[in-house]
């Protein structure tokens, strides 16, 4: 009669810690599939082959490059937004005060 | 237990999934974003430039027809309005001063001489409201006015040097945060760059320039240099201009010598292991 509740007991515990190995496992999971992925960015990685190596850094750097130009074209329409502002302030007539 | 590990398995899919686009998601990395004319102070206010050009009209009318008392109600009337728009810019101004062309520049300081000027410039502004305000004819308040607008120069000067400023300043962040070292990273692969550098430190030191100009205008608003000096900024930003546009034209020179030189590695690769699983013919 009293085995009972402390089988119950035992039986509720028992799911915890399996719930919780199951969290841990979920976050194995996913701590290792970051982690391949920040190794695989890794240009440094000492332990791929030495093609692989060249190969990604090339490729990384054709990746900044065009990140740049896309950034160098961006920058140029922003200094041709500037050049026309000062075009536009200097043609400008709100600051003039001759027929004040 | 069977059907735990199913559930755990699904979880951990789910979570997974989801999680997914936040891992392999590719950062922007600071990707500009062009802004569009329409950001311009100018722009902003167009409504209220508008009616002021109205305001002008009806108060250049009402000099040569109105009574002296009507003129001079008008004039204040106008006048507070002039100086109300300047002080409305300059606190668009100052907002934008917290704004990403501002308030992430650290190549150069930006904040102290935009704030500075701005302090200055309103102070002026409020001083001349009260004085017009206070006028006792519409000669006074129109003088009080004329003094106001060519002391301050809020549209024909400050606007531009403002906003030139914060746009030169974010540029250089550009070059020493991205161009600089990609340069470094360059080099370490043996390219040369010595076209890069030489047009990186061109646009570097015209974007210098056009800086201590634009500082020039804001702290001397009222000076009859200015006309000129925002000129010379213009041609400084200008010759950034061309500086960037050949750094881009060399980069991607240098991006197509790097992908042909990839694709080389990558097809003697290929011919290296196709060459090493084949026999070996006797002749």
């Amino acid at each position: 009669m009293d085995t009972e509740p402390v089988l119950q007991e035992e039986k509720s515990m028992s799911k915890v810690v399996f719930w919780l190995l199951g969290l841990l496992v979920v976050g194995a999971i996913f701590a290792a599939a970051a982690f391949m992925y920040y190794r695989n960015g890794d240009t440094d990685n000492s332990n791929d082959s030495v093609s692989t190596e060249q190969s990604t850094t090339k490729n990384d750097i054709n990746t900044e490059i065009s990140q740049s130009e896309t950034d160098l074209t961006a920058l140029g329409n922003e200094l041709d937004q500037e050049l026309a502002e000062i075009d536009e302030s200097l043609a400008s007539t709100e600051d003039d005060t001759s027929d004040l | 237990m069977k059907r735990a590990l199913i559930i755990i398995a699904v979880i951990a899919l789910i979570v997974m999934l989801l999680a997914s686009p936040l891992v392999f998601a590719q950062e922007s990395q600071g990707t500009i974003k062009t802004t569009t004319t329409s950001d311009s102070v100018r722009a902003k206010f167009k409504t209220d430039l508008e009616a002021m050009k109205l305001e002008r009209s009806a108060y250049k009318e009402a000099r040569s027809t109105e009574r002296a008392e009507a003129l001079k109600t008008r004039t204040v009337t106008y006048a507070e309005k002039q100086i109300n728009i300047r002080l409305k810019v300059l606190t668009e101004q100052e907002r934008r001063l917290s704004g990403a062309n501002c308030s992430k520049v650290t190549s150069v300081d930006v904040k102290t001489p935009i704030t500075a000027a701005i302090t200055a410039l309103r102070n002026d502004l409020n001083a001349a409201l009260v004085k017009i305000k206070a006028a006792g004819t519409a000669e006074v308040a129109r003088t009080e006015l004329k003094s106001a607008i060519e002391k301050t120069r809020v549209f024909m000067y400050i606007n531009p040097a403002i906003s030139g400023l914060c746009r030169a300043g974010k540029i250089l962040d550009k070059i020493n945060d991205r161009f600089d070292p990609l340069i470094v990273k360059l080099k370490e692969k043996q390219v040369d760059t010595t076209v890069l550098e030489k047009e990186l430190a061109s646009a570097e030191s015209s974007l210098m320039a056009a800086i201590d100009t634009y500082k020039k205008v804001l702290s001397n608003p009222s000076s009859t240099n200015n006309k000129d000096l925002l000129t010379s900024a213009k041609a400084q930003l200008k010759a950034a201009r061309t500086s960037l546009s050949n750094f881009k034209t060399e980069l991607a020179k240098i991006a197509d010598e790097l992908k042909a030189d990839n694709n080389l590695r990558s097809n003697q690769q290929g011919e290296t292991n196709s060459s090493s699983s084949e026999p070996v013919q006797d002749n």
